[in-house]
């Protein structure tokens, strides 16, 4: 059995999330030697072992015993978003995270993972081109639920990225064209309704998006400087460690969200575009194994998967680039953060254990 | 038919319902997932373009905004350079020492940090200056709580580098020295008096600014490491710290005993005119001159004048015998002590006959000194006391000199010849008076005094140096020894008998001058300059020593009793030090010569013998030159 999967196992998937995960440890090096010595690196190194861990429980266990847990996995998201909410500190105006000991544990991160197990296993009994309308109804409400306490926190980003694991799924469902023709007038006209719902930071982010230079030190700063960081690393980069934006501190936190600058920086278009062709590498080996699934369960997880990276990847780096409104959403594998570590590596542990099984009856 | 589609056929044939998929199922599927694909390759595709903008076509747009608003241009602390003796010992120092701001940003980001924290745009406030070691400890650790001293700080609560002048020897040199208060930046690096002021453009350095990088929050990330890089020149004294403490205690000691107004002490290489020593009562501490009253920064020695009283005498005696007017063994008529001279009664402190000229140096006859005056002739005597350098500024390198008041022939009344021949009507500075004997000392030669030995670059190279000067030649090489052979004798038996110190010839001048009275429009008898001023050893001198007492109190003070004490005293202590060997008799025999000794002996007895005024008459009458 071990030695199948070994055999079996996608090695091109593997090797790249070992390349991005030892990237993000350099550049994370990169950013906080100066300050905070190996402190950060070495509690990503506890995070990574815990996701590797995490990665190899999901490789090995069928995905199908995993899918009989998605509803108790999913209630238990819930539960976890609403402790947040109900006894998570406060961290510069969000209630995001839960305290264990000196590690703090993001629920919204896994709730992407939960969406993924519970709407794969839903839809996994429908009969390809037979959704109707109830089941929409319900799968609406699946997702409504842990998108409402995320958007409560306040977690736009995070919970923006639920909406495309829910498309994609319904897409590969077969859903009819006019539907999601629908769904895109309809989520067009509730653009202003929304906007009154928006929280002013947020709604800054979207003017300073428009036009970043509005307020070049407020809401617009963390854009200009991750641009003027990215840019001013032209084509070879300054080299590692030789950044002066990241090293001047222009970008704050810059080892969590805005990690892709350190690498325009210092890794210049070089760098970029290869961290680019790893993540199309990333994704383009999910969406085969998708396409590769022994059954409807195994595909649509991959597909969920791979939605949530592939939203991840491009808001993310969007938001570096200024060609996307900045919200907090991580880059997998190079961002600092222990939730995303392993809910991504779960999300590829889950990969991993569908392109395993694909021959295995 | 490959693996695949075998693996295919089979699943659609094992279930027709639920999970597994039917062939139609999948290449709708796979065309699905291609369209994903596609708009994967879409976003990825955009994103690649974006960079392709950003770091390839507009790189160089990116870099320069990057470049500017990293920059800054940075003003390197100013530490002031040291001033030290001519020995290196140091005297004002320059501290590093560690202030607490606050900074309140009023512009957009652009402002120009400095290694203080102060910049274009910015203003700041200082909370607390200059900590001692114990409250920087306190603030490093109250601001972080982990006492990391390289980020002290909170948002606009900085701790800055900062400099304090320390002036490690407290009281000493205090007026040589002066002090600094707060440059137009803040520091303490603004002269305001003594050296510190005279050579404040060399001790301060030039301001200089350095292009930096700065961090977002417009700090340079090194402004802890870029303290010390603008020294300014270090300035080294002809001082000598040794021979100032001597000084300092022997004048201390008189002026508290005394109960004296002030009192000023310099001592001067007669050959080079460098100052060995300065010294002033009342005196300050410059680390706390707050504290004083403005009169209490007044270097006397250059900035206060007197008039000298005897001590004056040398200069027409010293005309007279310049131009071979009168030799040392003339004699001339003492008149018993009262002259009349337009009108003015002049009158000696003792009644005497007949004297020498070397008598009237010697016991410091008044009226023997104006008729040296009268012999000289009025235009005469005003050349010479041009030439000592009376009435014009010695150009000692310290601020605040004054010339002193010397009257226009034309201004002299028929008085004055008098007056002036016993120091009144004159006034001088006691650097010019020290200058005077110096001249005396040396051979006859007028130097400009100077304070300043050198001045060297933080690096040690030499910036500036002081040369000695000549001003002007004054008397003769046999004129100036005639002379000090007559002060040797105001020493040995004279009224400056006090002054005499065992083990080395001393040649010197007595001086006890009254204050004019404005009041009562009259000098003063109990208001007094007391002065000794002289040089030692009297065959080679080495120092030349004015000691000057303003106002003293107490029965007798005279420049004799009060002034000559100092005088022997400092010449024990620092003589010694100077490594100069206590001279033998034998020395002085050759110096002096036969003749003299003859003379000197016979006259002592003669004196001896009868005392006062009739002893004078009894001299030998060698030539009468004066009549009156």
């Amino acid at each position: 059995m071990f030695f199948s999967i070994i055999r079996k196992i996608d090695w091109l998937l593997v090797v790249i999330v070992f390349i991005l995960l030892i990237f993000s440890l350099l550049n994370i090096y990169s950013v906080t030697a100066e300050d905070q010595g190996t402190e950060k690196v070495l509690r990503q190194l506890v995070w990574i072992g815990i996701g590797l861990i995490i990665l190899i429980s999901m490789t090995m266990v069928d995905y199908h015993t995993l899918s009989a847990f998605a509803y108790p996995f999913y209630f238990l998201i819930l539960i976890a978003l609403v402790t947040v909410l109900a006894i998570g500190p406060v961290v510069s105006g969000s209630q995001r995270w839960i305290r264990f000991g000196g590690f703090s544990i993001q629920p919204s991160e896994f709730a992407k993972l939960a969406m993924i197990l519970v709407l794969a296993r839903y839809f996994s009994n429908k009969k390809r081109g037979t959704i109707s309308f109830i089941d929409i109804i319900i799968t609406g409400i699946l997702l409504c639920v842990p998108l409402a306490l995320i958007l409560k926190q306040p977690d736009l980003g995070t919970a923006l990225v639920l909406l495309p694991i829910y498309v994609a799924i319904l897409f590969i469902m077969g859903l009819d064209w006019k539907y999601f023709l629908i769904a895109g007038i309809l989520g067009i006209c509730a653009m202003p309704l929304m906007w009154h719902h928006l929280k002013p930071y947020q709604k800054n982010r979207i003017i300073s998006f428009i036009n970043p230079n509005a307020d070049p030190l407020g809401s617009g700063y963390h854009v200009i400087q991750s641009e003027i960081a990215i840019g001013s690393g032209g084509f070879w980069g300054k080299g590692y460690m030789r950044g002066s934006q990241t090293r001047l501190n222009f970008i704050p936190e810059q080892f969590t969200d805005f990690i892709f600058s350190v690498v325009g920086e210092e890794w210049g278009f070089v760098g970029t575009i290869g961290l680019l062709i790893l993540y199309f590498t990333l994704i383009y080996r999910g969406l085969y194994i998708a396409s590769k699934a022994r059954d409807r369960l195994g595909a649509l997880i991959a597909i969920g998967v791979i939605a949530m990276l592939m939203m991840h990847v491009t808001v993310n780096i969007g938001m570096c680039i200024g060609i996307m409104p900045v919200t907090g959403v991580p880059l997998p594998f190079m961002s600092y953060g222990g939730s995303a570590i392993l809910s991504n590596l779960a999300g590829i542990g889950l990969l991993l254990n569908i392109q395993i099984r694909r021959f295995m009856f | 038919m490959n693996h695949h589609q075998k693996m295919e056929n089979k699943r659609e044939t094992e279930n027709k319902t639920g999970n597994v998929r039917t062939g139609t199922e999948l290449a709708d599927v796979r065309k699905r997932i291609l369209l994903l694909m596609g708009v994967t390759f879409l976003c990825i595709g955009v994103i690649a373009y974006r960079l392709i903008q950003v770091q390839v076509i507009d790189r160089e747009w990116y870099q320069q905004r990057g470049i500017k608003q990293s920059k800054g241009r940075i003003r390197l602390l100013p530490v002031r350079g040291k001033i030290m003796d001519r020995k290196g010992n140091i005297l004002a120092v320059s501290l590093n020492t560690t202030s607490v701001i606050l900074k309140q940003s009023n512009s957009t980001g652009n402002s120009v940090p400095t290694a203080t924290g102060s910049s274009e745009g910015e203003s700041i406030q200082y909370i607390k200056r200059k900590l001692s070691p114990e409250e920087f400890e306190a603030c490093c650790e109250e601001k972080t709580g982990s006492g990391d001293k390289r980020k002290p700080s909170g948002e606009n609560i900085v701790l800055v580098p900062d400099t304090r002048r320390f002036y490690s020897q407290k009281n000493l040199a205090s007026h040589v020295l002066g002090f600094v208060g707060w440059d137009v930046n803040g520091y303490d690096n603004k002269g305001l008096e003594g050296i510190e002021f005279f050579y404040d453009s060399y001790l301060r350095g030039k301001t200089k600014w350095r292009s930096i990088q700065t961090d977002a929050r417009r700090n340079s990330l090194r402004s802890w490491e870029l303290t010390a890089s603008n020294s300014g020149n270090h300035v080294i004294l002809t001082l000598d710290k040794n021979i100032q403490h001597m000084v300092e205690s022997e004048l201390e000691k008189v002026f508290v005993e005394t109960n004296a107004k002030g009192g000023t002490i310099i001592v001067v290489n007669p050959h080079t005119g460098e100052i060995l020593a300065m010294v002033n009562r009342p005196d300050f501490n410059p680390n706390s001159f707050q504290n004083y009253g403005q009169d209490r920064y007044r270097n006397r020695a250059v900035t206060w004048d007197y008039e000298p009283g005897s001590t004056f005498k040398i200069v027409q005696t010293a005309g007279v015998l310049e131009e071979k007017l009168a030799r040392p063994e003339d004699i001339f008529d003492g008149q018993r002590g009262a002259m009349n001279l337009g009108g003015r009664i002049f009158r000696d402190w003792r009644a005497f006959g007949y004297l020498t000229l070397e008598d009237i140096l010697v016991h410091s006859s008044n009226i023997g000194a104006i008729k040296l005056g009268r012999l000289l002739g009025e235009e005469r005597f005003y050349r010479y006391i041009k030439a000592f350098g009376f009435g014009e500024k010695t150009g000692i390198d310290l601020p605040g000199e004054i010339a002193g008041t010397v009257h226009e022939l034309d201004k002299w009344s028929e008085v004055s010849i008098g007056a002036i021949s016993i120091g009144q009507e004159i006034s001088v500075t006691p650097i010019q008076m020290t200058l005077a004997f110096a001249t005396l000392a040396n051979g006859g030669f007028r130097m400009k005094p100077f304070i300043v030995d050198h001045i060297v670059d933080a690096e040690g190279k030499l910036v500036f140096k002081n040369q000695p000067q000549v001003v002007r030649r004054v008397l003769s090489k046999e004129t100036s020894a005639t002379l000090t052979r007559i002060l040797t004798q105001v020493v040995e038996e004279g009224t400056g008998k006090r002054a005499a110190t065992p083990g080395y010839r001393v040649a010197g001048k007595t001086g006890t001058a009254q204050k004019f009275d404005f009041a009562t429009s009259n000098y003063s008898n109990t208001r007094l300059v007391t002065s000794f001023i002289g040089f030692a050893p009297a065959e080679n001198p080495k120092i030349v020593i004015s000691v000057i007492i303003d106002e003293p109190e107490g029965e007798s003070p005279w420049g004799g009793t009060i002034a000559a004490p100092v005088f022997r005293r400092i010449v024990e202590r620092v003589l010694p030090y100077l490594e100069v060997p206590p001279g033998e008799e034998r020395q002085e025999a050759e110096i002096l010569g036969r003749a003299d000794i003859e003379m000197r002996g016979h006259r002592d007895t003669e004196i001896q013998g009868r005392g006062d005024a009739e002893a004078a008459v009894l001299l030998p009458m060698r030539r009468m030159v004066a009549s009156q």
